[in-house]
């Protein structure tokens, strides 16, 4: 190629994107899936006494580093028949497989024994100094891997500790790698291949998809076997089968078998699979295992497998005999059309208890198998007892009073006895907050309870934890049986007891001092925001005490329609009176200081909530909450793009993306044709199109037009182009609003309707008195020369007549409405003509707060029916509601469960601050307040977050000043559109999450001595901001110190 | 010496040029000219591309039928005048590979790879169907075929060096392209560049850096991406009719527009674009008001957040390089640079009419990924990622979760794929040695995704 080739190339190349690494670095590891151990050092040798440096059973490590019996009152911490060897002189190997590479990466460190884990200060055992990542071959540049198979994407240990098999999915066979040899890099070879057959010697070529290794219990103090030893469990997909393999020979000796539902039968080694390597066969569709956990629990004497099933919703318990033989087959069926990608099994449990981990004391026994279901949710069953899906998502609404721990262990799925699950839960897994999808699981035990008096912490892990790596490269833990902290809600402690920090199988929350109030040595303190954080937690910590507004709920609205001043007309969140060292205060429902039993019944829920929400509830609200910066994507963009369909004398938005029913549009609700801003010239305009302001438009609103037109659509949507463009809904389908001309109404109208033509023109002067800032008693606003007729509004409130602006020309009406058949309307159907190209439009409600939360986004229970139509989803819970009306049905109960109807409305007591006015003036005294409780109506509003009541819907108006609460009216409203309450809500719920985030997790493993470690299969990349750049690493994370993680990179 | 003139099938004409291209083939000649002040001027049939050969291929796309695939040719390194679509017979390789794969017979002009045994390497002249090919602008950079039934086809071609959308129809009876009224291996003529925007008095032009293409056969339409900008245009493009670029718009706030795709045919086809920049996915559908031309509507956006970052902040995805949707438009699979990592997205509709956009598998592949395929050639459904860099081809098992199943090493610079699912083939073009291989997708097969054929290359 010539010069001029190579530089044009160069240009090409640069152009488009494809630019290489400049970056030089040295790599240990290449997308590792998987890893297994090694204990390797010093043995005394049962059969000579002489002490000699080998491999061994993982067992002599395992009692070094966490004493066996584990988590015994006295343990022993050395192997029997091993005492005088010191643990420094012995050593834990970690292998990493990675498949694209065909290697296995070695690291090790030497072994820190019992005494040396410091579980009073949870600081980690080892640093990232301590481990040693193996150069395979000291004699080639780089850092180099061992070479050994096709594609191996499992690894574990024989029974013997001596040898660790990979599976290779690219040769269909298992390579053995010696560990003697790993260590002493000698002449004789490290890696052998161990061809697999059936049992009666044909070659079993299936690609393997996972591998697990029997613990048969090893003694400590024999000498290493020349093969590996042990019976290897290999799950091979194409042939819905897991082979039983005798790692001696390679000979498949048993097999668990599964139909094409998915039933599991046990079978021998005669296994007929397909061939995937070399010649091949084709595959059959069935059943596909993938996903394999043995765990031998020394406590009761057993040891299980647990088979996850990829394409099947189902999990498979096979109890092994003590030759590591399948002996028995049990399956636990899933709720939905899920499969199985990764299965952990837990040891038996001894459920309940908060003195540390306390297997074996008195109480309930219970197994558990945790399988990551394709729904991105993490599926629970019980394996010992029940031997049934447990529902991990029942509402704790509903679980309250359950004082019998027992209840909770395995809430049976689908059981008329158990409660409803919470509002949107896509079934009984254990679900995770955002996008991320569950990836692998581990569970594990751990007993770092700390000492007596040490008080409960999220970090703090005693009892049985399960591991979650999520896509998102975080590790979350959920709680199996957390025995530091009560099992049942305690009435004395709710705080510390919420269900969601106690129940099994629910996320572990990482709040700190939850049970922290506003008292001060005893002392309320009815002004505290927050709580004040303990002395023995960071102030920076990110969430401590319980759920709470940051500030009092503020209400925002427009001085045009409401002065500042009469701001106490709106409605408001309802005050509860907090008594303390500061007097009597009013406080609103959702602070930190509002009375115990008010807040636990305002945030019903913790696990629902995010650790940070802002919620708002707007008056005639848009139904999204999509930021404009592009920043937050929840419920759609508030101004969306469609096209506007007229003919028969109606108007239709038409969006070919559908999105009316997700958005939750109801009949009745406001479409505004927004048209365009003409501040930013043509750019909300399609080409060819300008921002066209008519010359009479008394609203700042353009529309675009086609530039080529401008000589004849003037005139001939004049009507169109000058009004606001608000129309109602009168059908929703998900791709098509049909819409009617929306009348004029008078904001004051009676929410049960008015009576009178009269009735309304007197509103309509408390409507215009609002905005005046004056006290009634020097109150001279005129009346409006707006007319109203009181009369029905087929597409506002049919049920009820309401005040309707009337008129006979435009200027009897307000601006941007016109006149049309007597009454002002908010929006014409034109000419098709007038809205011919793309429309920018918004939905909003009508007659209605809409709750929406900035993570939350806008609940409502609408989806499509089969004709696309929107209706409310039958199966949607009473909670999922977004929307506040000014009237409701009555509500039926005070109860947590009381939840229908909702919304609903109640008598209620509020406490308030009153102007306190001299008598028979309206000034103020030198206190200016007093404190009063009156009755009056609020609206309850529940979602799955919250519970909250707005008290005073409607206000009497006043009859001499400001806020004296004595005038007459009768329901009348005084909100306006977009007039809003809004509130942050802190310290909800955050997940417990161990160790840092990684690239892209691949694999969680629990390690023989507790520890969890990650497989992070991902690339980091370099950025302008980190010079890493990584193929993949591990990551050990301590479960007694879960803040910090050793990284192998 | 011998210095040619190059004549660029660019035409002249602010409006029809690319700068930057342009100035490179203005500034070679300055310098040359410099540089050899005694040269002789190459004719013009001597700077027309060869017929026989693919040279520096950027895209690849196979008939509905699988009879014949189509190959672009971007001229990168402008040896030639301009870039070409040639025509590749799909039943001719298919019937040189199951004999070289049954029997190892090697075809007069063919040689087995002596550095791959299971590879024959072959001239690509042997399977370009005579006077089939056209030729179009330079540095083309993606292709998508328009069913317009009967077995006839419209290809779009996004050309950066004109830039235009250079379009042409198959027509199977005469097995040739059709986009000018000149013979021999003509040059897409005006008719068939569309260069600026129908149904204005100023017509704007096409936006700079047209990307990747696609078309929609039911609703008949094409989009198309740009890379420079946050802009889509759009191609009303009728079955019976001419096409005509009819919008072009941003249809969200990023820039770099990448891959580009339609859940599912149809007018009311919700179509998904990316970004190089930003981990968002756009979504956006055309609209056709009465009495007006077509026009894109924007639907919003989601994330692609469910997977790590790789700066240990967790959450984002971007640099976004192709998209492509399964089970009529219930999945999709997304492929992104940062991280390196395949992504499986249900994008099924759920129970509110709009698709659920959730992440149900990824995995880590490959670094500077350029595009994705797939197709289930028997043995379940795989994707198939071009690695640029690292001159492969990963082969993702996206059920349980999604692995790598295999990588295939396809040759330098694999820059786009096309499966051929009847024939369990699968194209890859490979950019930097002007190649075309042809990798086993056979899952019966013993040489199961590895290049058993390789067309051209650099000799």
């Amino acid at each position: 190629m010539n010069s001029r080739s190579l530089f044009a190339l160069a240009v090409v190349v640069a152009a488009c994107g494809e630019t290489g690494d400049a970056v030089s670095v040295t790599r240990r590891f290449t997308n590792p899936v998987d890893v297994a151990f090694g204990c390797y050092g010093s043995m005394k040798r049962t059969d000579s006494g002489e002490t000699v440096v080998t491999p061994q059973p993982l067992s002599s490590c395992r009692t070094r580093a966490i004493g066996a019996p584990a988590f015994a009152e006295n343990p022993i911490d050395v192997p029997p028949g091993q005492e005088g060897i010191a643990n420094d002189a012995m050593f834990w190997y970690t292998a990493a497989v990675q498949p694209t590479a065909g290697t296995v990466t070695f690291a090790y460190t030497k072994l820190l024994g019992l005494a040396d884990a410091d579980v009073q200060t949870g600081v980690p055992e080892y640093g990232e100094r301590d481990f040693t990542v193996d150069d395979a071959d000291r004699y080639i540049p780089g850092h180099n891997a061992l070479a050994v198979g096709a594609s191996p994407i499992a690894i574990d240990t024989d029974t013997a500790g001596c040898h660790l098999l990979t599976a290779n999915a690219g040769s269909c066979d298992l390579s053995v790698i010696d560990l003697l040899q790993v260590v002493a890099k000698g002449d004789t070879p490290i890696v052998s291949e161990l061809t697999l057959t059936t049992a009666g010697g044909a070659p079993l070529l299936a690609r393997p998809a996972a591998l697990a290794a029997t613990d048969l219990a090893s003694p400590v103090g024999a000498a290493c076997p020349p093969t590996p030893v042990g019976i290897h469990y290999v799950a091979y997909p194409d042939c819905h089968a897991v082979a039983a393999i005798d790692a001696a020979t390679g000979r498949a000796v048993a097999s668990i078998r599964f139909a094409a539902d998915g039933t599991a039968t046990l079978g021998d080694g005669e296994l007929s699979c397909p061939r995937e390597c070399g010649a091949r066969d084709p595959i059959v569709d069935g059943a596909r295992p993938t996903s394999l956990d043995i765990v031998r629990d020394e406590r009761v004497g057993t040891q299980k497998l647990a088979i996850g099933v990829a394409n099947r919703p189902v999990v498979t318990v096979v109890t092994l005999a003590a030759t590591g033989l399948p002996a028995t087959v049990s399956q636990v069926d899933l709720d939905g059309d899920v499969g199985v990608t990764d299965v952990a099994l837990s040891e038996q449990i001894t459920m309940g208890g908060k003195t540390g981990i306390n297997d074996g004391a008195a109480g309930t026994d219970a197994q558990f198998v945790y399988a990551v279901a394709s729904d991105s949710t993490v599926r629970v069953a019980e394996v010992l007892v029940a031997n049934r899906e447990c529902d991990t998502q029942v509402d704790p609404r509903y679980l309250l009073t359950e004082n019998n721990s027992d209840a909770f262990i395995c809430m049976a799925v689908g059981d008329p006895a158990t409660p409803p699950r919470r509002a949107g839960a896509r079934s009984p897994g254990v679900e995770f907050a955002g996008p991320a999808r569950p990836v692998a699981v581990a569970i594990g035990a751990v007993n770092n309870k700390g000492g007596d008096g040490v008080p409960a912490r999220p970090e703090r892990l005693a009892g049985h934890f399960a591991y979650v790596a999520l896509s998102s490269g975080f590790t979350v833990v959920v709680n199996i049986d957390d025995d530091n902290i009560d099992d049942t809600r305690v009435a004395s402690d709710p705080l510390a007891t919420q269900l969601p920090l106690v129940l099994p199988h629910q996320i572990r929350d990482s709040g700190f001092a939850r049970d922290a109030d506003n008292l001060n040595d005893g002392t309320r303190v009815c002004d505290a925001l927050s709580p004040t954080p303990p002395s023995d937690v960071s102030a920076t910590a990110l969430v401590i005490g319980g759920p709470h507004s940051d500030a009092n709920p503020v209400r925002i609205f427009s001085g045009a329609s409401l002065a500042s001043e009469k701001s106490y007309a709106l409605p408001a969140v309802h005050q509860s009176l907090c008594v303390g060292t500061d007097g009597g205060v009013p406080v609103p429902d959702t602070n930190f200081s509002a009375p115990l039993d008010v807040r636990l019944a305002t945030y019903p829920d913790w696990h629902a909530l995010g650790f940070e929400e802002d919620w708002q509830f707007v008056w005639e609200g848009l139904l999204s909450n999509d930021r404009t910066d592009g920043s937050q994507a929840l419920d759609g963009p508030q101004v969306r793009t469609g096209l506007v369909d007229i003919g028969g004398g109606g108007i239709s938005v038409v969006d070919p993306s559908a999105p009316f029913c997700a958005a939750g549009v109801e009949p009745r609700d406001l479409v505004t044709l927004r048209g365009c801003d003409p501040s930013r010239g043509d750019a909300q305009c399609g080409l060819g199109e300008t921002c066209f302001v008519h010359p009479d438009a008394t609203v700042a609103t353009g529309a675009c037009l086609p530039k080529n037109r401008l000589d004849v659509l003037p005139s001939l949507c004049r009507d169109y182009l000058v009004s606001l463009r608000r129309y109602a809904v009168v059908d929703a389908f998900a791709g098509r609003l049909t819409l009617r001309e929306r009348k004029r109404e008078l904001r004051t109208t009676p929410i049960t309707g008015c009576t009178s033509n009269e009735q309304c023109t007197t509103l309509a002067l408390e409507d215009a008195r609002l905005a005046s800032p004056d006290h009634p008693v020097d109150d001279d606003t005129a009346a409006p020369d707006r007319t109203y007729a009181c009369e029905p509004d087929t597409f506002r409130t049919p049920a009820q007549n309401r005040c309707v602006m009337t008129c006979q020309s435009d200027d009897q009406c307000d601006a941007g409405t016109l006149c049309r058949a007597g009454h002002c309307i908010e929006g014409i159907v034109p000419a098709p003509e007038c809205a011919s190209g793309l429309q920018r439009y918004d939905l909003r409600a009508t007659d209605a707060f809409v709750a929406i939360g900035s993570r939350s986004g806008y609940l409502h229970p609408f989806i499509a029916d089969s004709a696309g139509r929107c209706v409310k989803d039958p199966t949607a819970g009473p909670l999922m509601i977004g929307r506040v009306p000014l009237t409701a049905p009555p509500c039926t109960g005070t109860g947590p469960t009381d939840l229908t109807p909702n919304p609903c409305s109640e008598t209620i007591d509020q406490v308030e601050k009153a102007p306190d006015y001299q008598p028979g003036t309206c000034e103020l005294t030198t206190a200016g307040t007093k404190l009063v409780t009156r009755s009056t109506r609020g609206i309850r509003f529940q979602n799955p977050l919250l519970r909250l009541t707005f008290v005073d819907p409607t206000y009497p108006g006043d009859a001499m000043c400001r806020g004296d609460r004595a005038g007459a009216l009768v329901d009348v409203p005084t909100v306006h559109r977009d007039a809003s309450i809004q509130f942050r809500v802190v310290d909800g719920f955050l997940p417990r999450t161990m160790g840092d985030a990684i690239g892209q997790p691949a694999n969680i493993v629990r390690a023989p001595d507790g520890a969890i470690w990650v497989v992070d299969g991902g690339d980091i990349l370099p950025t302008p901001e980190s010079g890493t750049d990584l193929r993949g690493q591990l990551v050990r994370i301590s479960p007694r110190a879960p803040d910090g993680a050793v990284h192998l990179e | 010496m011998i210095v040619r003139r190059v004549t660029q099938a660019t035409p002249a004409g602010s409006r029809r040029s690319k700068l930057a291209a342009m100035d490179l083939v203005r500034s070679s000649r300055w310098a040359l000219l410099a540089a050899g002040l005694v040269a002789c001027t190459a004719s013009e049939s001597e700077v027309r591309p060869d017929p026989d050969r693919i040279f520096y291929p950027t895209a690849v796309t196979v008939a509905p039928d699988d009879s014949v695939a189509f190959v672009v040719s971007a001229n990168s390194d402008l040896t030639y005048d301009s870039g070409t679509v040639q025509v590749v017979d799909l039943a001719a390789v298919e019937q040189v590979v199951a004999a070289w794969k049954s029997n190892r017979t090697v075809p007069a002009g063919c040689s087995a790879d002596t550095d791959a045994t299971e590879t024959l390497a072959c001239p690509e002249a042997d399977f370009l169907i005579d006077d089939a090919g056209v030729r179009i602008g330079n540095f083309a950079s993606a292709v998508t075929t328009q069913d317009l039934g009967g077995g006839k086809l419209r290809l779009l071609v996004p050309v950066r060096g004109d830039p235009s959308i250079t379009w042409m129809d198959w027509d199977p009876a005469t097995r040739k392209l059709a986009c000018s009224t000149g013979q021999g291996f003509p040059l897409c003529d005006d008719d068939h560049r569309l260069v600026e925007l129908t149904g204005f008095d100023d017509p704007p032009g096409l936006p700079s850096e047209p990307y990747g293409v696609f078309a929609d056969s039911l609703g008949q339409f094409a989009v198309v991406s740009h890379f420079a900008n946050g802009i889509i245009s759009l191609i009303d493009s009728p079955a019976t009719g001419v096409p005509s670029l009819v919008d072009a718009r941003s249809i969200g706030l990023a820039v770099g527009m990448s891959g580009i795709a339609g859940r599912q045919a149809g007018p009311d086809d919700l179509l998904y674009a990316q970004s190089v920049d930003t981990d968002r996915v756009f979504l956006f559908s055309v609209a056709r008001p009465a009495g007006r031309q077509p026009a894109l509507v924007s639907g919003g956006f989601f994330f692609q957040n469910a997977v790590g970052s790789g700066t240990n902040t967790g959450g984002v995805a971007d640099d976004s390089r192709g998209i492509v949707f399964r089970d009529g438009g219930d999945r999709a699979f997304f492929v992104n640079r940062m991280p390196p990592a395949l992504q499986e997205f249900d994008t099924s509709l759920g129970p509110t009419g709009v698709p659920v956009n959730r992440v149900i598998a990824s995995t880590d592949i490959c670094r500077q990924a350029t595009s994705v395929a797939a197709a289930d050639t028997g043995a379940g459904e795989r994707a198939y990622v071009t690695c640029y860099a690292d001159g492969q081809v990963y082969v993702v098992d996206p059920r349980g979760g999604g692995a790598v199943e295999a990588t295939a090493l396809t040759g330098r610079g694999p820059i786009a794929s096309a499966p051929v699912p009847s024939r369990r083939l699968l194209l890859v073009a490979n950019f930097l040695d002007d190649s075309l291989a042809v990798v086993d997708l056979d899952p019966t097969s013993s040489n199961a995704y590895r290049v058993v054929l390789r067309l051209g290359g650099k000799s």
